[in-house]
């Protein structure tokens, strides 16, 4: 027999769960609600809105789902000031990869391996984390060296899809919102733009953008017009291109 | 546009609309699958460190360092320069004349360099150069069974390979790879090359398709990095959360990138004493000029001339770039110059291929085969024209210019007697003799440097960790742990005795996975280092 909060039983894992839960139900739930926030939105938390997910948590009998279904449709979830200030976890990090490029089929074992390994790869082995406090995140994830991992992991992600099928990366780019696709200088900030909502700072990042686009294509097709996402050597063009973006630092914040 | 103009001569692939031009695909695709990551400004940490390198055999054997402060720029004309409005064959002027209707230069706007050949005035620049004793021509240099696509074309040239083979190194990687064989676990100061543009060049990667250059996309982008000493910007950022976090990653960034404080403090140290023309070529080498003034060590810098691939409106286009071209190198021979370093530094031309003998119908030239190559500087003591120029009347099957200096003599000549490579090193580095050129240089002047010796050592994996595996001569051995920074992680100091021996790669406590680097010092001061992935 133990006396905790004031109550004396013979807690077994479960009770004293419950007692912790129904005591502390303000101090639980905030706790949780603010580890989400952490993980979805930013490492500089809301005070503010965590208080109102951890109401809801608790209104909602401790149902999580209806405290995702809160922050994700909320106008603060997608509000600028919260773009791009989180450092992509390593597991969101190889997601992210497959999912612009559109590689691997996520649906397939080897490829949810492939991003296992990779997530571990970069010090996330899934289901694993290195102590009951789970992964610190955040600027933890990354350092030189680690960066030097990323870095070849997208290389890899970019070669292998190269491998298998180079119209792979013209047709992806076709599907992005660009109006003259003959247009190199509009082909490279629309591709810019979807690996980078918030864009680049400044005009000169586009322009080296525009010259990775280029390539090793002389400048006499761009002048004639001769040029387009269907030119012979455009897959190859954009490979680089995605390639060089996936290195720039911004690549790592989400 | 259309390029109407018939010849049966033309060989697939010279006309812009051929299936032989768009065949850009085959070549293209290995010289992707070759190149793909090593566009090193974005990838920079040491610049195109690709892991595979890992597990592949140890960088090659120290063979010398270079043992001369004596530096080569390489000047790519990009798009393949036409060379007989380049330099004007007078030896055949009424043959020219009658091929080149609407372009071919005459009498009044030349000056000779010999009776068989002359000069633009558009090159007037160059020919100040040639009255200094500062210029050479190469006549014809081109190789056997010529390609005439753009991308295989450039993969030749940097790679020194024959027509119909394909490498993926570069000749000038080769070289720098024999000078730095442990560049990536232990880096020199500075890079050993520098490349302005061409992001998709081989010419700077060993064969581990490791590149020992530093390729910057633009000419601004080296002068941000030489400005500012890093690679991405950490100052100007946006005042909030997302500023805040970039800045971080940035600096991150900036910190593995080994080569920028060399940078920036040659930068610093050097000026540009002359002005300059202005323009793509001259923006650049006015900075490799202020590089050079302040004193980096890099040997090699590839700058750029876009707009040589003259399909069309020749006659406007092409001058304008030989005024470039000209007026830019005489600047920059004039600033070397005020410093002295003028006499340190050789400069070159270099074009995928030249242009055909008979203009097209939209008064351009298509893509021919031989083309000149110009030598400039002082260090060349002398001006003069080297190799027989080709002959107009008798051009091969398909109607282009018959070589008559293969493009690796000149290369040839350059490392062995510019850049002081033993002559059968240089021969590995091409992949076979070819005959060197009396291009005014030698290396009788020049004194060899300390060499570090090497220590054969093998890396091991072993269930806890690694070792290193060598030969001992007996004696402390010092084995450190380098993160890719160049920190000393651990170092540990242990008395090997003589034989077979291996010593455990040690981390300080718990470390992150990446990608660190060992270094073995033997008591006789031979030294080993490689690099090793902890994950």
């Amino acid at each position: 027999m133990k006396t905790i909060f004031g109550q004396t039983a013979a807690f077994d894992y479960d009770s004293l769960i419950d007692l912790i839960f129904t005591e502390r139900a303000v101090e639980c739930s905030t706790h949780i609600c603010r580890k989400l926030y952490v993980h979805f939105v930013s490492p500089e938390v809301d005070e503010a809105i965590v208080t109102q997910l951890a109401s809801s948590f608790r209104q909602n009998n401790w149902n999580l789902l209806s405290v995702y279904e809160q922050l994700f449709s909320s106008a603060h979830f997608f509000s600028p000031p919260l773009r791009g200030v989180r450092v992509k976890d390593p597991l969101e990090f190889a997601l992210e990869l497959e999912r612009t490029l559109g590689t691997t089929s996520l649906r397939d074992e080897q490829g949810t391996i492939a991003v296992w390994f990779q997530a571990a790869n970069l010090g996330q082995a899934i289901f694993d984390p290195p102590d009951v406090a789970g992964w610190p995140g955040d600027r933890v994830w990354l350092n030189a060296s680690l960066l030097a991992v990323r870095r070849e992991t997208s290389q890899q992600v970019i070669f292998l899809t190269y491998q298998q099928n180079r119209l792979l990366f013209s047709d992806w780019a076709k599907t992005l919102n660009i109006g003259d696709q003959s247009d190199v200088e509009e082909v490279t900030r629309a591709i810019v733009d979807y690996v980078f909502p918030e864009g680049l700072d400044r005009v000169e990042d586009y322009e080296r953008a525009i010259d990775v686009l280029k390539s090793e294509v002389p400048s006499f097709y761009f002048e004639q017009n001769l040029w387009s996402l269907d030119f012979e050597y455009a897959p190859d063009q954009v490979a680089i291109l995605l390639d060089y973006l996936t290195r720039r630092p911004e690549f790592q914040l989400c | 546009m259309s390029i109407s103009k018939k010849n049966k001569h033309l060989v697939n692939g010279s006309r812009l609309h051929d299936d032989g031009h768009e065949d850009h695909h085959l070549s293209s695709r290995r010289r992707f699958l070759r190149n793909l990551g090593l566009l090193t400004t974005g990838s920079a940490l040491i610049p195109g460190m690709p892991l595979q390198a890992l597990g592949s055999s140890s960088l090659t054997q120290a063979l010398l360092d270079n043992p001369t402060d004596r530096i080569l720029v390489l000047i790519r004309l990009k798009g393949g320069n036409d060379g007989l409005n380049t330099i004007i064959p007078t030896y055949a002027f009424s043959a020219y004349q009658n091929a080149r209707p609407t372009l071919a230069y005459a009498q009044s706007e030349l000056q000779a360099l010999s009776p068989e050949l002359a000069i633009s005035n558009d090159l007037s620049g160059a020919y100040d150069l040639w009255q200094r004793d500062s210029m050479r021509v190469v006549n014809g240099v081109g190789y056997p069974d010529p390609s005439l696509s753009h991308f295989r074309g450039t993969d030749i040239l940097a790679s020194a390979s024959d027509a119909q083979q394909v490498l993926s190194s570069g000749w000038l990687g080769r070289h720098l790879d024999s000078c730095f064989p442990d560049y990536l676990s232990n880096p020199p100061s500075a890079p050993p090359a520098i490349q302005i543009g061409g992001a998709g060049s081989i010419m700077f990667n060993n064969d581990e398709n490791i590149s020992l250059s530093v390729t910057v996309n633009n000419v601004n982008e080296l002068a941000e990095l030489a400005e500012n000493g890093e690679l991405y910007d950490t100052n100007n950022l946006p005042d909030c959360l997302y500023g805040s976090q970039l800045g971080y990653l940035r600096s991150v960034a900036n910190s593995a990138f080994v080569f920028a404080n060399g940078i920036e403090r040659a930068y610093d140290l050097g000026t540009n004493a002359v002005p300059y023309t202005g323009g793509s070529l001259s923006d650049q080498l006015a900075l490799v000029a202020r590089l050079i003034k302040g004193g980096l060590e890099t040997r090699v810098f590839l700058v750029t001339l876009e707009g040589f691939d003259t399909h069309a409106n020749q006659g406007g286009n092409h001058p304008r770039l030989m005024r470039e071209l000209g007026g830019s190198l005489k600047a920059f021979y004039d600033d070397l110059a005020v410093s002295g370093d003028d006499q340190r530094v050789i400069s070159t031309t270099f074009s995928e291929f030249g242009r055909r003998i008979e203009e097209n119908g939209s008064n351009g030239t298509d893509h021919g085969t031989a083309s000149p190559q110009l030598l400039f500087g002082p260090a060349l003591n002398g001006n003069g024209i080297h190799g027989d120029a080709p002959d107009l009347s008798a051009p091969d099957n398909n109607g282009n210019l018959v070589f008559t200096t293969d493009f690796r003599s000149v290369y040839a000549s350059l490392l062995e007697n510019w850049l002081c490579i033993p002559p059968a090193d240089v021969d590995t580095v091409l992949g076979g003799n070819f005959p060197r050129l009396d291009l005014g240089f030698n290396c009788t002047t020049v004194s060899n440097r300390n060499v570090v010796e090497r220590l054969p050592v093998t890396l091991q994996k072993t269930p806890i960790g690694w070792q290193v595996a060598f030969d001992s001569e007996g004696g402390e051995y010092t084995l450190q742990l380098v993160d890719v920074m160049g920190r000393v992680l651990n170092e540990r100091k242990e008395f090997v005795s003589v034989g077979q021996a291996e010593l455990p790669v040690r981390a300080p406590g718990r470390i992150v996975s990446g990608v660190y680097a060992y270094r073995l010092f033997s008591p006789k001061g031979r030294e080993a280092s490689g690099l090793i992935p902890i994950l």
